[in-house]
């Protein structure tokens, strides 16, 4: 090569010659000649340092990901190139990485930043001699009643996120939202939790993006128009003979009464409303329950009453009906609950299979992987074996079991290949399977389909599942209630059909906060309806994809900004009003369809729809017993404060004996004509895989996905952040010759679609699987986030609709996978922040070794008792010493700050890795998201984040999902490091991070051991980072929380904010009450942002000087510090002593012990 | 010889360069300040925050402090987190022309007006609350009415047209503090604030740096770690 580069060796030995050459002749420092062989060598060594750099940057895994092949010591595998190191990415500069063009190796030499470096010293100078700026302080006019700038105030509301209808609390300071939280007991979430999705709903509320006034369209652009324009334009065209259709998401039973009111006044029909949700499980379930039952509804499992749970397929915990009710409901029913007089300690159990790795899956105690598409034979084996269990015990009538072996029979010749397909092992197991059923009957429970195994047979599986339950006594033990525990589905069965057939003739059709160009494969023609439709008028809160063929694109108010309402459960309703003034000059899509109405000249007759509202709830309130004299203003206020009404009679719900675990006599129905299995088609040839498309449940279908921080966290079982991926079971990949980052082009059957992604190799899919969820592929430039992120997997599937409701399918469809020689870097967080002792971070223990150990145990067991060559922990001189010479001591003992010291608890056996902790956790703390170039170079800025582990074999892996944050070390090694004292002790256990102290040296994010420390390369502010817009609009920061600039390293701080917040109520509680003396410990109730939120309720906080939950929980036999060993036995690992402990995941360990002795383990309610 | 005479030539020649040159490297100094500015959280550059008097609103997003002409730009020094206060020349002594010319020495002193009457939040917020015009109405309605800062006030009322006052005392953005628990344990306003009632124009009384909160916080055995005010 000609321009081979030298070595540095190379260079030191010519320089040495060179030196000697020189001799004494001169100490100046020299410019050499130009052509001698000294000064080729000096370029070549700086270039070669260089090439070293950029090697460092470009590096495969980068300084922050250590080589896959590394084994780490421990049980489990963070990525599965560590078992499996032939998969991993290798050679990845990939095009692309580098979009952000300040992410560029440093363009400078040294010597221009030395003289640029010199200069800046020199202004800097200057600009500290300026004068303050001036800041001014704006008082109201006039100040609302009620009102304190600065003092939070709260109310009551309905998430409108997604069809489950959580309430929600809505914190606003000086007139703006700040915060969301679940409001306490609602009967959807009751513990006051809420997902991320929910969350997430703030950043949309301020999202910069959204439309600021109505838009028309001339025949090119889209103009900005006005209200009376838009009024004056589409009355006319709503008037007369034209007919008029609505599309939309779920609505409650009185928002539909409404679109059918307005729908009617026009001429029209209720026929032309089209309600549909892109999870089809609502419909199949609806369907089901409609076909067996004769009632359009679906139960809501009360999982809590449930000890043995088999899921087929099921999504109950992720993308189900309502995730944030199940999770709760499932810990409760098959979590690990300690011991409480008089109930021993239980686990319950809970077996689920399925062909995509979910996160639901991941919680179970077995999780078989079974071929895709199979979830219905599988069904179908369970009912047999459960039919033939009972007829044999003389429990089942000869009329049902005549029905069941008439469908078993009816599918037998298909039945036959899923059999062998299965094999065996997994036979017996079903058989295993339904013997355990039967003996836990009245406390099983069977929940299938989900989104994964929405294919044609979503319904026949909820039919086939419904008969298990039946069989099982679900809906006479009320796990299942079909009585009083029931979700009316305000929407028709045949809603997608009926629009696909019917809305090309129509006239004028409203679109509203829906986008069905997104959430309908292409194949389904989506586009030439809307083109054939005279005038298509998008109503959204957002500018969605489907604008593409509207002539009118109208604003609607938020969710945050509107009135609604929401039958959460039968009788039970839930009330949504504004919470903050609108922003931009948007309408609520209700009150534009009355003006349009009136404009037309059939006006609605309502003022407003907050007032058609009031008239519906009136009606509600007319049926309700209440107490005499109770007006209806006091009723609907006292409703808007409380932000739900319970109007099932009280003594009915009451009289209804929950606890009642008498199983009556099942009657299956015959449904053979509804199920119809499809014989297993074995793949056309090795490259051909079965599709699954799940609704992603961050990003959903793509309605959630121009929310940064629901593309930041990432899906939480990939880790992949702002991207779409495939993904495919491991020793597929190795069969098809693809590793991770790898693109392939997945093509339709036909062979007509194709679309490219990368390939990123998961365990536990199956392998005749690829699966590639939804949300991502939005072609929309107003939609800057979401804008060619990912891509869409509908795209390639072609027409597949439920057999029964003709709802979409989005799995099991035959695609061919062609490798591509191009790479593509996802950004997968699996390997950041890595900690390399496994063994001593994530921990399992057994049901029966740990009762065996809490019956062992002799004294209580202490995490803190760590010899240290320091003085302990609660002697007030460790901290005080530096007031001692000026006070005496024993005043400082009863210093408020000594009743605190704030620790943490999270249960591992709860967890179930939803992600909802680091949503809320990034909009408490103002924590910017970075986007998918930032997060390639590992500088993602979550101050907790959610750890995945394998273990187990790649096929059928266990997986644990860990949620890290700052230990709050009491021996921090960071503190030590830091050279100007950022990071200091807190008095209350905390390790606090001073912003303005920091010099970002990154010494504490190196001494780290749990690698929690976040260092702001960038000022992540309003602009755009990697060209993507970030969604910080200064209105939607939390004004309680400094916004770090570039340069500061930041971390969790156990929500200080708040704790301080917790205190001075505190304080002004006493003050008020008239005692003295400021507050103690047991006064102050803080929730950190993560535990409020957390579904499971695995995460407790609170102060480890009281005998508090969290106290106990740190005493439980089941606590463990991370990296922390074992203290019972003398091993005290790195001895850092954190605040936070965790509580390790219980397992099954054989056969249920004796549970004849009661062993205290510090019971865990919430 | 050659090479010393070389050397020698160059380094005259660089040397002339940087004469010529020095203009220009002044102005990209100030470029890079501008750039500095701008990618603060605060969004102004800070020449133009403080020529054109521009009002930064706190409430938006509190951040480390504006910009700044610092190291900060090529290294990840202190640039980033120097707080505005050590730019202000002005400590206590600021007493700046406000757009009414409100007396406290005639309310809260000849008048002996509570200052918790207007300054209602200092109890239950961590602002003392600067009172909203109808605070001012509920009085200058009927009181001297004749006076033209008055007219002037009412002239706002009926226009409704909020005043924009001056801040007077103004904490660097990383420092979170808080009237309430302060009120609450008893500090008198004049503690901080000074004989506020002697004042005809009000102005800063008190250094507000940390140095003179952490000696109060000492004396009085309140907490003095980082995390009480720094979060």
């Amino acid at each position: 090569m000609a321009n081979e580069i030298k070595t540095p060796e190379a260079c030191v030995e010519v320089e040495g010659v060179k030196a000697q050459g020189r001799g004494a002749e001169s100490s100046s420092a020299l410019v050499p000649e130009p052509e001698s062989d000294v000064a080729e060598c000096a370029d070549a060594r700086e270039l070669s340092v260089t090439q070293q750099e950029l090697q460092e940057v470009l590096a495969p895994q980068g300084p922050f990901e250590a080589p896959a092949t590394v084994m780490v010591p421990g049980d489990y595998y963070a990525a599965v190139e560590e078992v499996m190191p032939d998969l991993g990415a290798t050679d990845e500069a990939v095009a692309g990485d580098y979009a952000d063009p300040r992410d560029q190796p440093f363009p400078m030499d040294r010597r221009d930043f030395m003289k640029l470096f010199s200069l800046s010293a020199l202004a800097a100078g200057t600009g500290a001699c300026l004068p303050r700026p001036v800041e001014k302080i704006i008082p109201y006019v006039d100040q609302p009643v009620d009102t304190v700038p600065g003092v939070a105030q709260h109310y009551a509301t309905t998430c409108g996120e997604c069809p489950a209808a959580c309430g929600v609390v809505v914190k606003t300071k000086d007139g703006r939202p700040i915060k969301l939280e679940g409001s306490k007991g609602h009967k959807v979430n009751e513990s006051g939790a809420l997902c991320g999705v929910g969350q997430a709903a703030l950043q949309g509320l301020y999202h910069p993006e959204r439309l600021k006034a109505p838009q028309m369209r001339s025949p090119q652009r889209w103009v900005e128009s006005a209200w009376p324009d838009v009024w004056q334009r589409l009355g006319p065209l709503c008037s007369g003979t034209s007919k008029v259709g609505i599309f939309t998401r779920h609505l409650s039973e009185h928002a539909r009464d409404f679109y059918g009111l307005f729908l009617r006044s026009l001429g029209g029909s209720v026929s032309d409303l089209y309600t549909w949700e892109s999870r089809s499980l609502w419909v199949a379930t609806a369907k089901a329950h409609q076909l067996v039952f004769g009632r359009w509804g679906v139960p809501r499992a009360q999982l809590s009453r449930a000890r043995l749970i088999v899921g087929v397929g099921s999504d109950v915990l992720e993308t189900g009906m309502s995730p944030v009710y199940h999770s709760r409901e499932f810990r409760k029913g098959v979590g690990y609950q300690p011991a409480r007089h008089p109930h021993p300690a239980r686990k319950g159990r809970f077996v689920q299979w399925e062909s995509v790795m979910s996160l639901t899956g991941a919680q179970a105690d077995q999780r078989h992987t079974i071929a895709a598409g199979s979830e219905l034979a599988l069904l179908l084996l369970l009912l047999d074996a459960l039919a033939r269990g009972l007829e044999s015990r003389g429990e089942l009538s000869s009329r049902s079991f005549r029905a069941a072996s008439d469908l078993l029979k009816a599918n037998e010749k298909a039945l036959a290949s899923h059999r062998e397909v299965l094999g065996e092992d997994k036979r017996a197991a079903v058989e295993q399977l339904a013997q355990d059923l039967l003996a836990s009957r009245g406390e099983a429970v069977v929940l299938a389909g989900g989104s994964s195994s929405a294919t044609q047979q979503a319904t026949a599986i909820q039919l086939v599942a419904l008969q298990c339950n039946e069989l099982l006594g679900a809906y006479s033990s009320s796990v299942l209630d079909f009585e009083h525990n029931w979700i009316p589905v305000p929407a028709g069965s045949d809603d997608l059909t009926r629009f696909m057939s019917r809305a090309s003739d129509l006239d004028v059709l409203f679109i509203i906060d829906h986008d069905p160009l997104q959430a309908l494969p292409a194949a389904w023609g989506v586009a030439d309806i809307l083109k054939s439709v005279g005038t298509v008028v998008s109503v959204q809160s957002f500018p969605r994809s489907c604008e593409a063929y509207a002539q009118f694109a109208l604003p609607a108010h938020h969710s945050l900004e509107s009135w609604g309402d929401a039958e959460v459960v039968k009788g039970v309703w839930s009330l949504r009003q504004p919470t903050v003034r609108p922003l931009t000059d948007s309408r609520q899509a209700e009150d534009i369809l009355m003006w349009i109405a009136a404009a037309a000249g059939k006006p609605l007759g309502y003022e407003s729809y907050r007032a058609y509202l009031w008239s519906k709830w009136k009606e509600l309130y007319q049926k309700l017993p209440k107490s005499p004299g109770m007006k209806f203003d006091y009723f609907i206020k006292a409703a808007l404060r409380k932000g739900w009404i319970d109007s099932t009679a009280q003594g009915d719900s009451q009289n209804h004996d929950h606890g009642a675990k008498s199983v009556r006599r099942a009657e299956l129905k015959d449904i053979s004509a509804q199920v119809r299995l499809q014989p297993y088609l074995p793949p056309s040839s090795d490259r051909h895989l079965k599709i699954m498309a799940p609704y992603d449940h961050r990003l959903g279908d793509g309605f959630h996905s121009h929310l940064p921080v629901l593309q930041e966290i990432g899906n939480p079982m990939t880790t992949i952040a702002w991207d779409s991926y495939a993904a495919i079971n491991p020793y597929t990949c190795r069969a098809l010759g693809v590793k991770r980052n790898d693109v392939i082009r997945v093509l339709s059957a036909d062979g007509k679609r194709s679309i490219e992604v990368a390939v990123f190799p998961l365990p536990g899919v199956a392998r005749d699987a690829i699966v590639i969820p939804q949300g991502g592929g939005i072609e929309d430039e107003r939609n800057t986030i979401a804008h060619r992120v990912g891509i869409n997997p509908l795209d390639v599937l072609s027409r597949l609709q439920d057999d029964v409701t003709g709802e979409l399918a989005s799995s099991g469809e035959e695609v061919l996978i062609q490798n591509t020689s191009r790479r593509y870097r996802l950004a997968a967080m699996q390997k950041h922040n890595d900690i390399a002792n496994r063994a001593d971070v994530y921990r399992k223990v057994g049901f029966n070794e740990l009762q065996k150990k809490m019956s062992q145990r002799r004294k209580p067991k202490n995490l803190d008792q760590v010899p240290d060559l320091y003085p302990s922990l609660d002697k007030p001189e460790t901290y005080m010493h530096f007031q001692r010479n000026t006070h005496d001591p024993s005043q400082d003992l009863k210093k408020s700050t000594l009743d605190y010291r704030w620790g943490m608890s999270v249960d591992l056996d709860r967890c179930t890795g939803c992600g909802a902790c680091m949503v809320a956790c990034s909009l408490e703390n103002n924590v910017p998201q970075v986007g998918r170039d930032q997060i390639n170079l590992g500088r993602e800025m979550f101050w907790i984040r959610l750890d995945r582990y394998f273990d187990g074999s790649v096929d059928e892996p266990g997986v644990s999902f860990q949620p890290v944050m700052c230990q709050q070390c009491n021996h921090a090694p960071c503190e030590a490091v830091c050279p100007v004292f950022a990071t200091t002790h807190d008095p209350e256990g905390i390790n606090a991070m001073t912003y303005n102290r920091c010099v970002g040296t990154r010494y504490c994010a190196n001494a780290c051991p749990y690698k929690v420390r976040r260092f702001n390369w960038w000022t992540h502010k309003f602009g755009v980072i990697g060209q993507r817009l970030q969604d910080r609009t200064p209105r939607a920061l939390n004004p309680d929380v400094t916004v770090r600039t570039r340069g500061v390293m930041e971390k969790c701080n156990f929500c200080v904010g708040r704790i301080r917040d917790a205190k001075h109520a505190a304080q002004e509680k006493r003050a008020n009450s008239g005692q003295s003396g400021g507050m103690r410990g047991a006064d102050v109730a803080v929730e950190t942002a993560c535990q409020q939120t957390c579904p499971a309720s695995a995460i407790s906080f609170g102060n480890l000087k009281e005998p508090s939950l969290v106290t106990q929980l740190r005493r439980s036999e089941r606590a463990y510090l991370m990296l922390g060993g074992d203290p019972d036995h003398g091993h005290y690992g790195i001895k850092t002593l954190p605040n936070v402990s965790y509580l390790a995941e219980v397992m099954h360990d054989g056969k249920p012990v004796d549970q004849g002795h009661h062993v205290d383990d510090h019971s865990h309610g919430h | 010889m050659s090479v010393v005479r070389v050397g020698v030539v160059r380094v005259g020649v660089v040397h002339r360069m940087q004469t010529l040159l020095l203009p220009l490297f002044l102005a990209l100094g100030i470029g890079g300040a501008f750039s500095l500015g701008e990618d603060d959280a605060q969004g102004l550059p800070a020449f133009a925050a403080q020529e054109s008097q521009q009002v930064t609103q706190k409430s938006d997003g509190h951040s480390l402090g504006r910009g700044r002409l610092v190291f900060g730009w090529w290294m990840w020094t202190p640039g980033d987190t120097v707080d505005d206060s050590m730019q202000n020349s002005v400590v206590a002594g600021y007493v700046p022309d406000q757009p009414l010319p409100f007396s406290h020495k005639l309310h809260a002193g000849e008048r002996q007006i509570a200052c918790a009457y207007c300054h209602s939040g200092a109890r239950r917020s961590p602002s003392a609350v600067v009172p909203g015009l109808d605070t001012c109405m509920g009085c200058h309605k009927v009181v001297a009415t004749d006076r033209e800062p008055i007219k002037q006030l009412q002239q706002k009322w009926q226009n409704k047209e909020p005043i924009a006052w001056i801040k007077v005392h103004d904490l660097p953005d990383h420092v979170r503090f808080t009237h309430k628990p302060h009120i609450l344990a008893n500090m008198s306003c004049e503690s901080c604030h000074g004989d506020v009632k002697s004042m005809e124009k009000l102005g800063q009384w008190a250094p507000l740096q940390m140095g003179w909160c952490v000696s109060c916080h000492k004396e009085r055995q309140a907490p003095i770690n980082c995390q009480t005010c720094h979060y």
